[in-house]
């Protein structure tokens, strides 16, 4: 079956500084913290953190249906305070959902930053996840903005 | 800091089943002759090493007899004997970072032959290479995969 590709771009602008927004993308504690999911009923299986070039993060949780959701990452091009570039799989119990390619930038403007995550994605089930994963990152983003402007 | 987002896909049909198109890909040797051998004179091999499996690496370094040297740096993310592989690598030149690519290649039969997809979703970065002279790069080296099959082919 071949995959189906296709592109997303999430935007978020945020009312912290450039150093506060690339510390909790960067800081293994404080992107624990948005990252990786707190969800009613899920358990935490695996958490692995860390930001560097030729670092690999994986983190794997069990959801309320018993099914294992695991992100493998590998960090591609890292610019401190400026952007990061990685590639990631999802997979359900072991069967691959999908391996993307994604960067993510950060911009100072004023008091704010905008960060800009831009995902070309691979997914293998059949079905476009666009949506879905726009949706989920989305989510992740809402979550590292309200963080960052709580000063952390 | 430019960042151009492309993706490309290259279709090729190979005269031969999809293991042994795989195996193109997944033994050292024969990935060697048409992915390292495959360059001109005017290119030495520094470094070339692969580790086939998930979460292995591949890493080769190359010097252009104009002193300049290119240097590849892969992740295998998933692999499925004879059917798909999954890879995530970088590119450089000397200390500059050309790209940041996700890869994923399929092999499926058709008929006696087997039909070779190659999906390559690139970042490239701050203007320093482009998805057209990247495709181009690939062109060269499926050709040299083609060409090799029809060498063992013949020599079979």
């Amino acid at each position: 079956m071949q995959p189906i590709h296709s592109t997303f771009t999430v935007e978020r602008i945020c009312n912290a500084s450039l150093a506060t927004c690339w510390k909790a993308w960067t800081d293994p504690e404080l992107k624990a913290r948005w990252f990786v999911a707190d969800i009613d009923g899920w358990e935490t299986l695996e958490s692995i953190i860390d930001v560097r070039m030729g670092g690999r993060e994986r983190t794997a949780a069990r959801d309320d249906k018993g099914v294992v959701h695991a992100n493998e990452t590998t960090f591609l091009n890292i610019v401190p305070a400026s952007r990061i570039a990685f590639a990631y799989t999802m997979s359900m119990d072991d069967r691959l959902d999908s391996a993307s390619l994604a960067v993510v930038t950060f911009e100072e403007d004023g008091a704010t930053t905008k960060l800009t995550y831009t995902e070309q994605g691979a997914y293998f089930v059949g079905i476009d996840g666009t949506i879905d994963r726009t949706g989920g990152i989305g989510w992740l983003y809402d979550k590292f903005k309200q963080q960052v402007e709580q000063g952390q | 800091m430019s960042i151009s987002h492309e993706n490309f896909t290259i279709e090729r049909t190979i005269a031969a089943p999809p293991d042994r198109v795989f195996d193109l890909w997944s033994d050292t040797a024969k990935k060697r002759r048409w992915f390292v051998d495959s360059d001109g004179p005017e290119w030495t091999t520094l470094e070339y090493d692969v580790d086939f499996r998930v979460g292995g690496r591949e890493h080769g370094r190359w010097r252009h007899k104009d002193g300049s040297e290119l240097a590849n740096e892969t992740i295998f993310m998933d692999i499925v004997a004879g059917k798909r592989i999954v890879m995530a690598y970088a590119m450089m030149k000397d200390d500059v970072r050309l790209s940041a690519s996700l890869a994923t290649v399929t092999f499926a039969a058709k008929g006696e032959a087997t039909r070779m997809i190659f999906t390559e979703h690139g970042a490239f970065l701050d203007g320093n290479d482009d998805a057209a002279s990247r495709r181009k790069g690939m062109e060269w080296l499926f050709d040299h995969l083609d060409k090799q099959f029809q060498q063992s082919e013949t020599t079979s």
